[in-house]
């Protein structure tokens, strides 16, 4: 488990907290506002703008725990041939792989193909609600 | 004014007084838990990598008919030289009469490098001399965790000790530095394991492509120890391509190689071109490629002052040529984005050689970094 991906879990912890949390403020506020409007009181309005404040900065840190992502990786090696340029990239990256090493044959020209190049290919994923929730556990595709 | 208003005056003074005591309490609880919680991470981090470590030299241990006793025998040797490994430490120079330290600091590397390379080698015997540079790299990641999380914890506790606020907040302050050096740490824990090239080994990869292009593997010598050096011509220049020597983890005595080149082929060079990753600025794109003059060469500065040393001797100019990336990107696996500015690496450099030099000039061209992944 990398940093991140402890970083999320500790994360993940709070977010029910702040669900509830979120909930309970907004029935705070519309009970604020029912008050204001049956009372015709100005003190509930005071409350309820004060609550609806608290209700905004528990959403705004919610939503940003709702968008937090997830780096991960394809490890992809580009072989090409020093005969013909056909190149092309192969997901299977053994432990003795390198770059300038040699790998068989070109499959078009037969020539000597080698490893030109060997990166990462990096993709973003945002987790979704029901493992954000801890309702589903992460699927490693 | 009366004595109700005193009361009152005074009541206000020590409610504020207890705000400002409780506020400062509540900041402190709130950057001892997140410290803490840092702490627990890097302490995560620093344990993974040791067992990383530990599992990859246990996985190379040279299969054999002994009894199970005395297998146990030997991992648990391996796990304790381990240890040893990780927990030692290099002592710098004395710097009060700094004359000749640049000097003492080489020995001193040197003699580390040597020792952790005989030690593995003691331990894993039939393993490749590539394989034993990276899992040197991979030791020195695992030691640089362990130092990062020891050092941070003595502090964290000392502040505990003394409930010193100012302290804790040095230490807060740090942690957004820390956690992206351990982040870095942590990928290159992956990449060292599986020898695959890191954002680092752009350099050598540079180097690599020059090499490729011009058909240089033929004039290929290794003069000095881990670091080879090859001639070829870019447009009608003799270029000799010096770099560490590949796949395996290792940056290369590249100071040497230069002094070496300067004793055997000649003193008249036009230029010294060195390629290298630079940090990065937050805003910048990782890959962009700029132009420098000097010696691009990072870690303690010994080569970077023995190359200068001699540049200046000779009054050859110094040029670099920097492909920006963080701290993370140079030490992780490298990114599609960084192998293909490479290539616009290749191109920089053509069009210095044939902008800065003149036909039949001779010229140095260094590819640095950790060569990991990356041959010849």
């Amino acid at each position: 488990m990398s940093i991140d991906e402890r970083i999320l879990e500790i994360k993940k912890k709070w977010i029910p907290v702040y669900f509830i949390l979120l909930m309970a403020l907004i029935v705070l506020v519309l009970h604020f506002i029912l008050m204001a409007y049956f009372t015709k009181k100005q003190d509930y309005v005071n409350f309820a703008l004060i609550t609806l404040a608290a209700a905004g900065y528990i959403g705004y840190n919610l939503s940003k725990f709702l968008n937090t992502t997830i780096s991960t990786y394809t490890i992809v090696k580009l072989v090409r041939c020093t005969n013909c340029n056909y190149s092309y990239e192969d997901t299977n990256v053994q432990k003795e792989d390198y770059i300038l090493k040699e790998v068989g044959e070109c499959p078009k020209c037969k020539g000597k193909t080698l490893i030109a190049g060997i990166y990462r290919i990096e993709k973003k994923s945002k987790p979704s609600l029901l493992e954000l929730f801890g309702l589903k556990k992460k699927t490693n595709k | 004014m009366d004595g109700q208003s005193i009361l009152d005056t005074v009541m206000t003074l020590f409610l504020l007084l207890i705000f400002a005591y409780i506020s400062q309490e509540f900041q402190i609880w709130k950057m001892v838990n997140e410290i803490e919680v840092y702490l627990t991470m890097y302490k995560t981090a620093r344990d993974r990598a040791v067992a990383v470590t530990t599992n990859t030299f246990k996985k190379l241990l040279p299969k054999s008919n002994s009894s199970k006793r005395i297998e146990l025998e030997k991992i648990r040797n391996i796990e304790e030289r381990i240890r040893e490994l990780v927990d030692f430490t290099v002592i710098d120079p004395v710097d009060l009469d700094p004359y000749g330290i640049v000097r003492k600091i080489k020995h001193i590397i040197r003699v580390t490098e040597r020792t952790v390379e005989n030690e593995i080698k003691s331990l894993l015997p039939s393993v490749s001399r590539n394989e034993i540079k990276n899992l040197i790299d991979l030791v020195d990641a695992t030691r640089v965790l362990n130092f990062i999380y020891k050092f941070l914890d003595h502090n964290y506790r000392i502040a505990r000790k003394f409930k010193s606020l100012w302290l804790l907040m040095q230490i807060y302050a740090l942690l957004p530095f820390v956690t992206q050096e351990v982040r870095a740490l942590e990928n290159a824990i992956e990449a060292f394991n599986k020898g695959l090239p890191v954002g680092d080994s752009i350099g050598p990869l540079v180097a690599s492509k020059l090499i490729m292009k011009y058909d240089g593997l033929k004039n290929m010598d290794v003069p000095v120890e881990d670091t080879i050096v090859t001639r070829v011509t870019i447009e009608g220049r003799e270029v000799y391509i010096v770099k560490a020597q590949g796949p395996g983890g290792t940056t290369g005595r590249l100071d040497d190689a230069i002094e070496w080149l300067f004793e055997n082929i000649g003193k008249k060079f036009s230029m010294i071109i060195t390629v290298d990753a630079a940090s990065k600025f937050e805003g910048e794109k990782s890959g962009t490629i700029i132009q420098g003059f000097g010696v691009a060469i990072g870690g303690v500065g010994v080569e970077r002052f023995n190359i200068e040393e001699i540049a200046s001797r000779y009054n050859v100019p110094l040029y670099a040529i920097l492909i920006k990336m963080s701290e993370i990107e140079a030490l992780s696996i490298l990114t599609k984005e960084l192998y293909e500015s490479a290539d616009k690496a290749v191109s920089v450099i053509e069009r210095v050689i044939k902008e800065r030099s003149n036909a039949n000039d001779k010229i140095i061209l260094i590819g640095v970094g950790n060569t990991i992944g990356v041959a010849p």
